[in-house]
């Protein structure tokens, strides 16, 4: 009787766990996909606090939309600016003259808000430079890195 | 000791001294980042070039030309188009923040922004793209006829390849309709409106 008691109550247990595990999973599921969509966001819709270089007047989101610049659009035969997926950000090779360099979480983020590429080579002035909270830098870079 | 290092030596200079050296200031600091998007010199023009008698179809659908409507202001002009969605909308919102410097502080101000697509942007699409970045009246939008559409391109030396295709330089006018100055590629607003502000005073 005894043995039947601790055998039910270790399975209840170990269901419970089980039960904690799989919600922990889902929550740690539900903050990457929310991460990735704010990165997606971000990507698309820009963020109302950027500016040019040695310039602090804030440009509208209109104008600092990563898709601007980074994606062919109209009739134009290429996008302005480089691709940002994971091939062309984690790949090795030499960008803007530089020596081979490739990016990473950290060197992204530092590129937007300083404007300084992962081999330390200044970029474009047309580049905005971005107000980005950590977690807004790693959102975009969660989702740059799923294209 | 040479340059301007000191508080007394800057409150010494004439104001004739302290334009040029805001000019060559300007300029000199334009060059200094890698200029990848470079298309012409800039800094001033010498000798000033007439403005052509361009016609050109306004975002309000009236119609004038070039010279007509640079006369009796001093003008910043900038190239775009209204489908281009790399650099516009950031010369668009640098002339946003210019117009605001610019109101009350030099009444014969203008902003021009010239269409380097006739063939799409009509009157419609000249006052939408206006209207997106909250153009006021000092604020005025054209396009010049199809079959014109190189001459402006040829006279402000500003053709560019890549897929925006014009300069992103702002190009100062003088009240006699003479092309003046060329700033820097997407020189601030502040900067823009200080040297306008500077030469309308000379």
């Amino acid at each position: 009787m005894l043995g039947v008691k601790f055998a039910t109550s270790r399975r209840r247990l170990l269901l419970l766990l089980a039960l904690l595990l799989a919600a922990g999973l889902a929550v740690q599921q539900w903050r990457a996909h929310r991460s990735f969509e704010r990165g997606q966001l971000i990507y698309q819709q820009g963020l109302p606090s950027a500016h040019l270089a040695g310039d602090e007047s804030t440009l509208p989101g209109l104008a600092t939309r990563c898709v601007n610049c980074h994606e062919a659009s109209g009739t134009a035969p290429g996008a302005f600016a480089p691709a940002l997926n994971a091939n062309a950000l984690t790949s090795l090779h030499a960008r803007r003259g530089g020596p081979p360099s490739r990016y990473d979480h950290d060197s992204l983020c530092k590129l937007l808000r300083e404007g300084v590429d992962p081999a330390w080579v200044q970029i474009p002035r047309a580049m905005p430079r971005y107000h980005l909270t950590d977690e807004d830098c790693a959102s975009l870079w969660r989702y740059l890195v799923s294209r | 000791m040479s340059g301007y290092s000191s508080k007394s030596q800057r409150g010494a200079l004439s104001p004739h001294q302290t334009r040029r050296r805001d000019l060559l200031a300007l300029s000199i600091a334009a060059l200094l980042p890698r200029a990848a998007y470079a298309h012409a010199p800039l800094g001033p023009i010498d000798p000033p070039l007439t403005a052509p008698a361009l016609p050109l179809t306004l975002h309000d659908s009236s119609t004038s030309d070039l010279p007509r409507l640079l006369e009796g202001r001093w003008t910043a002009l900038q190239l775009m188009f209204t489908g281009c969605s790399a650099t516009c909308p950031i010369q668009g919102a640098v002339f946003a923040n210019l117009q605001g410097k610019l109101a009350g502080t030099l009444p014969q101000a203008q902003l021009l922004s010239v269409s380097i697509d006739p063939l799409n942007d009509n009157a419609a699409a000249l006052a939408a793209w206006r209207q997106r970045f909250g153009a006021q009246s000092l604020w005025l939008a054209a396009a010049p006829p199809v079959k014109h559409a190189n001459v402006l391109l040829d006279f402000l030396d500003s053709r560019a390849s890549g897929s925006d295709r014009h300069t992103t330089q702002t190009l100062l006018f003088d009240s006699q309709a003479r092309f003046v100055f060329r700033c820097a590629e997407f020189a601030s607003a502040g900067d823009i409106a200080r040297l306008m502000q500077q030469m309308a005073r000379r």
